[in-house]
């Protein structure tokens, strides 16, 4: 079952990995700071393939004449790699520095330049794990939230809750600088509000949930966006309210999973009672706190009262099995345990 | 203890395992059970799960699967193991595929459509006739991250020049750039250059060297690279998902993707069919649509996931039974895709789930179209070509009843004649495919039990009348015990007839002149018997293409009333 974290004092572990093999930079107890590199792969930045044979007009067998370097070479700016001298001397020069690394055919190719790849500390902490030839594990503690939806990007910078009445006429073009920030607005965002928010160039959106119509909107922005609930015109709940409140105008870490992936909201800070070495695997019981997934109650949350051990039938005529959930309004419902998250919460 | 055989089949949600039984000679299921799909993390979980899941089957049945210990050991070592065992495996991101051909038809279109039952995803496509010069042409290849290189093209003993460049490319590009997946390479070309490919490319047990695609110019047989591009499959899943490789060894078995397995029995369902039909299999996940055809002899498949854009919403809303506002309809397919196990527990929640269920088919269905032109599917005409049986199958399709399941095939299919639509409830034809090359009797015997669930039979009336005219009369007959039934079917009529519990019930259909039921030309009719089945004969006049009212109100309406006249 599908679960988020809400919690203070929660250990963080963060993956950064390369797409390739490379180098680890950092060892293992080791401090770093956000933009530390972890990791790094150096790979040619551009090869050059030259046809000598055909270009320069030599015969096969006489290629070996007129070759000036061999296969492994490393050649400079400049270097003759073939010639073929006459009344007009034909030449092949190496445009760049770099290295020869193949000859076959006829044919030689140059990998030319270098480019490195590199990953760096999204967050600060302590490298707890070595991925080794690709990266590594940064551990923290601190204030966790989940959200299910990102836009794939990273951010940092200090949380604000965005106390902001779009509605009302008098504030009309006086929306606060945000300039850097975390913003977190509770209201409904819409196609002109997000463009508004995205004008002031915060570090990144923070929502309860995102309009359909803002999707591929969010998506091609390079402001960083996250979702705690999903779509729709959800509100927040009141414990990730909490935890929120406590992250006011403090250095926050937005760490995203991936374009459309889950996402995390960090205030790195001290460790709580809870242990990743002694931590309990969360699971669905009596007395969990669960969002629900669909409508009349999308976004709303509750407390599980009993778990029926047989599948019921519901309205669409379909069978599943239910958890009876009280809602905060006191309302008792009977819902499908795949339409719930399982809230992770501080007791 | 008789003889048994496991299969396996690592799902993109499910895993699901299928025991079989000889029992009297003759193979039956003996049980089958399921378990979560884990494939992250360093494959402990992973194993873990494929330990339970053998636990559950152990448990209930005469079959040692586990050590004394409960864990997974080698197999063969074990007093009472089945005697073979499957294992097919559609979880996982699919595998990026170049595809290098010499021409777009005689090279790339082939190699799109071997790749495509694959679980491939074709992210690089290079044309050598494109006169791309070598440094533009090694850029390419280095730049998209490819797992798999697809190598055709040329005939035998056709020109070399391009090919070998191409060639000599592949080689820097298996060298040059460290990956954290080794890529495998299929060559499949002019065979000429087979052996220099691989003395050339020096890639060991990455290259896999098969027959020329091409058999003629204009002629392919994808069935000479199916062994290559299978020996490539299993060793990309082997590095991409930990401990893979060691269930695969303790089960002495090897891997294959789930649409090439269940595409293994559609393709021994039409060569065994002496309707001269093709037959059609749609397996519809919570992500993706499966669609695996054969026909004369050719098998195609594809796996189609949709991404959600404005157009196919709007697309989708049209085809649903309930009033929803565009908002709300968003908001649910946009979750759903975060959220895919969720259980649609309202009315209206079923009904966008099935409207969307409608459109992913249609777009796979389209998708099936434009790899294989022979297919036969026209987006607003429907299903053109002859198809028996159709089978449906997947969690989607699992979890509807059976007339709406039937509902949403028909709508998304449009079929045309007469056919029957079969329910593959458990998943039986991925669970047969993996075992099918150890005893090809093991599939025939099973589907012979009548494993499947029979769905309708459907016709299609083709005329082109107005609507409330008549097309079609039926006379049923139910045996001499009963009278003769009489049904006047006119344009835009969707009815359902129900079938005779044992035996079977006898059609005669009776279409007006410019009436086409399927029987060869418009106007002719005959006798058609039909077995029982759950929703029973469905006489479709509805018209191709659809037409739904403009009106939404009415539109919804209609939509509900031809469910309603299914079963409710």
């Amino acid at each position: 079952m599908r679960k988020v974290i809400i919690r203070s004092g929660q250990p963080v572990y963060k993956q950064v990995r390369l797409s390739q093999p490379g180098t680890v930079l950092v060892r293992t107890g080791q401090e770093v700071k956000v933009g530390d590199v972890l990791a790094e792969a150096v790979i040619p930045e551009e090869f050059q393939v030259f046809d000598i044979v055909n270009h320069l007009k030599i015969h096969p067998s006489r290629l070996d004449q007129h070759l000036k370097r061999l296969n492994g070479e490393p050649v400079s700016k400049g270097d003759v790699i073939a010639q073929k001298p006459g009344l007009i001397t034909r030449i092949f020069r190496a445009s760049q520095d770099g290295r020869i690394v193949s000859l076959r055919e006829g044919r030689v190719t140059l990998a030319m330049g270098e480019r490195k790849l590199q990953v760096t500390a999204p967050i600060a902490g302590t490298v707890v794990e070595l991925i080794p030839g690709f990266g590594a594990v940064i551990g923290l503690a601190g204030s966790l939230i989940q959200g299910v939806w990102s836009n794939g990007l990273n951010a940092s910078g200090s949380f604000t809750r965005l106390e902001f009445d779009f509605n009302d006429p008098q504030q009309r073009g006086r929306l606060p600088e945000l300039k850097d920030k975390i913003v977190f607005s509770g209201a409904i965002i819409t196609f002109e509000r997000f463009r508004l928010l995205l004008a002031k160039k915060p570090a990144a959106i923070v929502l309860p949930s995102l309009v359909p119509a803002l999707v591929h909107k969010a998506l091609n922005t390079t402001i960083a966006v996250m979702s705690l609930n999903g779509f729709g015109d959800q509100e927040i709940d009141p414990v990730s309210l909490g935890l929120l409140e406590k992250m006011q105008d403090q250095e926050v870490f937005l760490l995203s999973d991936g374009i459309g992936q889950a996402v995390e909201l960090v205030l790195p800070g001290e460790a709580g009672k809870n242990s990743a070495l002694f931590d309990e695997e969360v699971s669905l019981r009596v007395g969990s706190l669960v969002r629900l997934l669909g409508e009349p109650y999308l976004g709303s949350t509750g407390r599980v009262l009993e778990l029926p051990e047989h599948p019921e039938r519901f309205a669409s005529g379909l069978m599943a099995k239910v958890a009876v959930v009280k809602r905060q309004d006191g309302a008792l419902i009977r819902v499908p345990i795949t339409n719930l998250l399982l809230m992770d919460v501080t007791a | 203890m008789p003889k048994t055989c496991l299969s396996i089949d690592i799902g993109k949600n499910q895993t699901q395992a299928w025991l079989f039984a000889l029992k009297e000679g003759m193979w039956a299921v003996e049980a089958n059970s399921s378990v979560p799909t884990v494939i992250e993390g360093d494959g402990s979980q992973f194993r873990k799960s494929i330990q339970t899941l053998l636990s559950q089957i152990e448990q209930s049945n005469d079959v040692s699967l586990l050590d004394d210990r409960g864990q997974i050991t080698n197999i063969q070592r074990l007093e009472g193991a089945p005697a073979f065992v499957g294992m097919s495996l559609s979880a996982g991101k699919p595998v990026r595929a170049a595809l290098i051909g010499l021409s777009e038809a005689y090279s790339i279109a082939p190699l799109r459509r071997l790749v495509s039952l694959f679980n491939c995803e074709v992210v690089l496509e290079v044309n050598l006739q494109d006169n791309l010069n070598a440094s533009a042409q090694l850029e390419r290849l280095l730049t998209s991250d490819i797992e798999l290189f697809v190598i055709g093209g040329g005939a035998n003993g056709g020109a070399q020049k391009t090919l070998k460049a191409a060639i000599e490319n592949l080689r820097l590009v298996y060298h040059l750039i460290p990956r954290t997946v080794r890529p495998q390479i299929v060559y499949c070309g002019n065979q000429d250059l087979a052996e220099y490919a691989q003395s050339e490319i020096e890639a060991g047990l990455d290259m896999h060297l098969a027959s020329n695609i091409q058999t003629n110019p204009g002629q392919e047989d994808p069935t000479l690279v199916w062994k290559a591009m299978l020996a490539a499959f299993e060793r990309l899943q082997f590095q991409q998902i930990p401990g893979l490789a060691d269930i695969v060894n303790d089960l002495h078995t090897s891997v294959i993707p789930s649409d090439f397995s269940a595409g293994r029995m559609v393709r021994f369902l039409e060569q065994s069919s002496e309707n001269g039909k093709g037959v059609l299999m749609l397996r519809v996940d919570s992500d993706s649509v499966s669609v695996i055809a054969a026909r004369d002899q050719r098998l195609n498949g594809i796996n189609h996931r949709l991404q959600v854009t404005d157009a196919l919403l709007d697309m989708a809303r049209g085809l649903s039974n309930q009033l929803t506002d565009v908002n709300s309809f968003a908001t649910y397919i946009y979750n759903r895709t975060l959220f895919p196990d969720y259980t649609p527990a309202t009315l209206e929640d079923l009904g966008i789930e099935q409207a969307w269920a409608r459109v992913r088919i249609r777009e796979a269905l389209n998708a099936l179209q434009k790899l294989d032109p022979h297919f036969g599917y026209n987006p607003s005409l429907g299903l053109m070509r002859a198809y028996e049986p159709i089978i449906l199958s997947g969690s989607e399709m699992h979890r509807s009843l059976p007339h709406q399941c039937l509902m949403i095939a028909l709508d998304s299919i449009l079929p045309h004649g007469i056919t029957t639509i079969l329910q593959d409830e458990r998943q039986l034809l991925t669970a047969l495919g993996n075992l099918a090359p150890y005893d090809p009797l093991l599939p025939v015997q099973v589907m012979d039990t009548e494993v499947f669930t029979n769905l309708a039979t459907v016709i299609t009336v083709d005329a082109l009348a107005a609507e409330g005219q008549k097309v079609l009369q039926i006379e049923v007959d139910e045996g001499e015990q009963t009278p003769r039934l009489f049904h006047k079917i006119q344009m835009g009529d969707l009815k359902r007839i129900e079938t005779l519990l044992n035996g079977k019930t006898e059609l005669y259909l009776a279409p007006e002149d410019e009436s086409d039921v399927g029987m060869g030309i418009p106007g002719l009719g005959g006798w058609v018997g039909v077995m029982n089945s759950k929703v029973g004969v469905v006489i479709d006049a509805r018209g191709r293409p659809l037409k739904l009212p403009v009106d939404e109100i009415a539109r919804a309406e209609a939509l509900r009333n031809w469910l309603w006249e299914l079963g409710g």
